[in-house]
């Protein structure tokens, strides 16, 4: 393919896809800052290979996940805060009842947390995660029943 | 929620317009905001930026440390580009002088390779460092930076179960002064095409410590930063 296609189509996917892929990487990670790296991240990382991605939407949601649970666990930007732990663009005023919930979520052990954000915002059935996660189905539901069971007692 | 509407359903309803809502109070505007610390100028911020070839992604990149992998490989460094070598929490690092290109041109500044990251014979997985505004994907611009030694790119990574700090300094800045609630060091400031390089070795009793450029041992003003460490998990 022409590399003036290629780039037209990359450009197009970016200026479509970015967004919500900023909202799936907020919720997985809770840091706009984040968001917006990782989603740059994903996309830089795609470019290269652009041609040979089949679906470009899945492959970069995928990308973002990896990339905040690689986040979670490096922290390599996190480290250095200049007074910044909750930054203006971070604090965001929500209703209480959203609020509470969403802490609660926020507080989810991460694989629980990755499987109710693409099953409940991403819309994905249970079997479809474990293929995206690449955990076993079982785990998948255990994970999600725990995260329920979590949630559900805390909301009580 | 009440608690005769904790039905699965219900619940299943009330998360799926929690996360929604929630998406929703991420716009453009909060995207752009991102990145932008209160009272930080745009030239000092920690963005993680990409430097990877091919068409430029349709949005500004950050100056200062970023992601780096590709198709090289640990085990062929040449001696002679190793800068520093370390062991920090456990684990071995080397800073090395960036041997990549990007539009056909040697890519400046340095490299920071992590031994857990980087298995011999496996591919390179680096964060890197470079001096001066990147302008797209091809142009670092140190004009301006260049004309005022107070400018300057840091970033870094979790290395082991601790953390290495790195810095990209004028050529005039001879050393950065670390200041933890321990002791006062003075950083070796390392000359790599045409900017200097700083290393931090941050130690895992270390929360807080506050970072000055040095210049002759003489602090160069407005350059003092206060970093808080965030344990890892």
């Amino acid at each position: 393919m022409p590399i003036e296609r290629t780039s037209a189509r990359f450009e197009e996917t970016y200026r479509a896809q970015r967004l919500p892929l900023m909202r799936f990487a907020y919720l997985l990670c809770g840091s706009t800052e984040t968001s917006e790296d990782v989603v740059q991240s994903a996309f830089a990382s795609a470019q290269p290979r652009w041609d040979q991605i089949e679906d470009p939407s899945s492959y970069l949601r995928r990308s973002v996940l990896n990339l905040v649970k690689d986040g979670q666990r490096r922290r390599y930007r996190l480290a250095s805060l200049v007074s910044r732990s909750v930054t203006s663009a971070d604090a965001i005023a929500l209703p209480p009842e959203v609020d509470e919930t969403w802490t609660l979520i926020q507080q989810l052990p991460w694989p629980q947390r990755a499987v109710v954000v693409l099953h409940y915002y991403e819309d994905l059935p249970l079997v479809e995660i474990a293929q995206f996660i690449k955990r076993s189905e079982s785990t998948v539901r255990s994970d999600h029943r725990r995260a329920l069971d979590r949630l559900r007692k805390a909301l009580r | 929620m009440s608690k005769e509407s904790n039905t699965d359903l219900q619940l299943d309803q009330h998360l799926r317009h929690v996360l929604q809502t929630v998406a929703n109070t991420v716009t453009e505007q909060s995207a752009a905001r991102a990145g932008r610390p209160n009272g930080r100028p745009d030239h000092r911020r920690r963005r993680i930026g990409l430097v990877i070839g091919g068409a430029a992604l349709p949005v500004a990149l950050a100056a200062g440390a970023f992601v780096m992998s590709g198709p090289e490989y640990v085990d062929q460094i040449p001696r002679e580009s190793i800068i520093v070598e370390g062991s920090v929490g456990g684990s071995e690092y080397l800073l090395v002088e960036t041997r990549r290109t990007a539009c056909g041109q040697p890519v400046k500044g340095v490299e920071l390779v992590e031994e857990s990251e980087n298995l011999l014979g496996s591919e390179w997985n680096t964060i890197g460092e470079e001096y001066g505004e990147r302008v797209d994907e091809c142009r670092v611009n140190t004009k301006r930076y260049l004309a005022n030694p107070a400018l300057f790119n840091d970033g870094g990574t979790e290395v082991g179960d601790s953390m290495v700090w790195i810095w990209a300094v004028h050529p005039d800045v001879t050393g950065v002064r670390i200041t933890t609630f321990a002791d006062v060091e003075d950083l070796p400031v390392h000359a790599v095409d045409g900017a200097g390089y700083a290393l931090f070795e941050v130690p895992k009793d270390v929360g807080t410590y506050t970072a000055e450029l040095l210049i002759n041992g003489e602090v160069v003003p407005g350059t003092a930063e206060v970093h808080k460490v965030i344990a890892p998990d």
